[in-house]
């Protein structure tokens, strides 16, 4: 009996306990290198048809933006997609099967965006941009990520580039 | 020993009866003290500078901004290396200092660990001296 007692006792303190967010919202050290690798500078002085032109690139990437601040430089998009290859899911169903449990394979995921562009010291305007998704798995359970994928970024600004020099080119 | 587990029972049902009111309008800190923590002032009245690097800050913290309003000086957003979500306000005093407020929680409960708010400032002001004086 004693045990079950402080087994319960252990349980409920557990459950109740503190959790610690001591190290919440400190800068890590890769802090530079991520701002680096979602940064690009843009040759122009005209902040407004730099927002525009990537407004419309977050259009043909299939984003419906959510917020727009052009005050502060400041676009929010997000996007609803499915989530996984097929591939994968057969593969999960299958060795669900072989294991006799239930298979977990990931069914959607919303993808968000920040870009922010700001003045930098060189006269013309830097664009930041930032990826982060949120997926679900047929459980219906959610996880949250930062997209760091390099390929992702550059594609990206090549994109955007090339809607600056057509934007600015009117044509 | 039932009448033991008994009286835990009661102290734990009891303990989580918080009321609505609560719930809306209670912290679990006085205001004054919560404010002390939540906010920090930055000897310049340009707001715009300031919301700038707010958001600088918060993208080099891994946040994803969700809404900006600049009139009204508040940016909110959803942190995705600290599952979080914060939202900053700002206010010009006497037209020469800038108080920056910063409140955020985790799932449901509120951040009420003062290091938190004194990281995140730390990192605001790191970003202010960087953009003020354009260094990259």
């Amino acid at each position: 009996m004693k045990r079950i007692l402080i087994l319960f006792l252990l349980v409920v303190f557990m459950t109740s306990g503190c959790v610690s967010y001591k190290h919440y919202y400190k800068l890590d050290g890769q802090y530079l290198a991520r701002r680096q690798l979602e940064t690009r500078a843009y040759d122009t002085q005209d902040e407004e048809a730099l927002l525009v032109a990537s407004a419309q690139v977050l259009q043909d990437l299939g984003f419906t933006l959510d917020e727009s601040e052009i005050k502060l430089g400041l676009i929010t998009a997000n996007k609803d997609r499915e989530a996984g290859s097929a591939g994968q899911k057969v593969g999960m169903i299958l060795l669900a099967a072989f294991a006799g449990t239930q298979p977990v394979y990931d069914v959607r995921q919303k993808i968000y965006v920040t870009l922010v562009s700001t003045k930098n010291h060189n006269n013309g305007y830097n664009v930041r941009i930032e990826f982060a998704r949120v997926i679900w798995n047929n459980m219906n359970q959610a996880r949250i990520e930062k997209i760091q994928d390099e390929e992702i970024y550059k594609d990206f600004f090549d994109k955007l580039s090339q809607s600056v020099f057509l934007t600015a080119n009117n044509i | 020993m039932k009448k033991i587990l008994l009286s835990i029972a009661i102290i734990l049902s009891l303990s989580a009866c918080a009321s609505t009111h609560q719930d809306v309008l209670g912290t679990s800190q006085s205001q004054v003290q919560m404010r002390n923590y939540q906010s920090r002032s930055f000897d310049t009245n340009d707001k715009a500078l300031v919301l700038r690097a707010v958001v600088s800050t918060m993208q080099d913290l891994g946040f994803i901004i969700d809404r900006a309003d600049e009139k009204l000086g508040t940016i909110s957003g959803t942190s995705y290396t600290h599952a979080s979500k914060m939202t900053v306000s700002i206010r010009v005093i006497n037209n020469k200092q800038i108080v920056v407020r910063a409140n955020a929680q985790v799932g449901l409960q509120a951040i009420e660990e003062p290091i938190a708010y004194q990281n995140f400032f730390n990192a605001l002001g790191q970003s202010l001296f960087l953009e003020a004086h354009e260094v990259e």
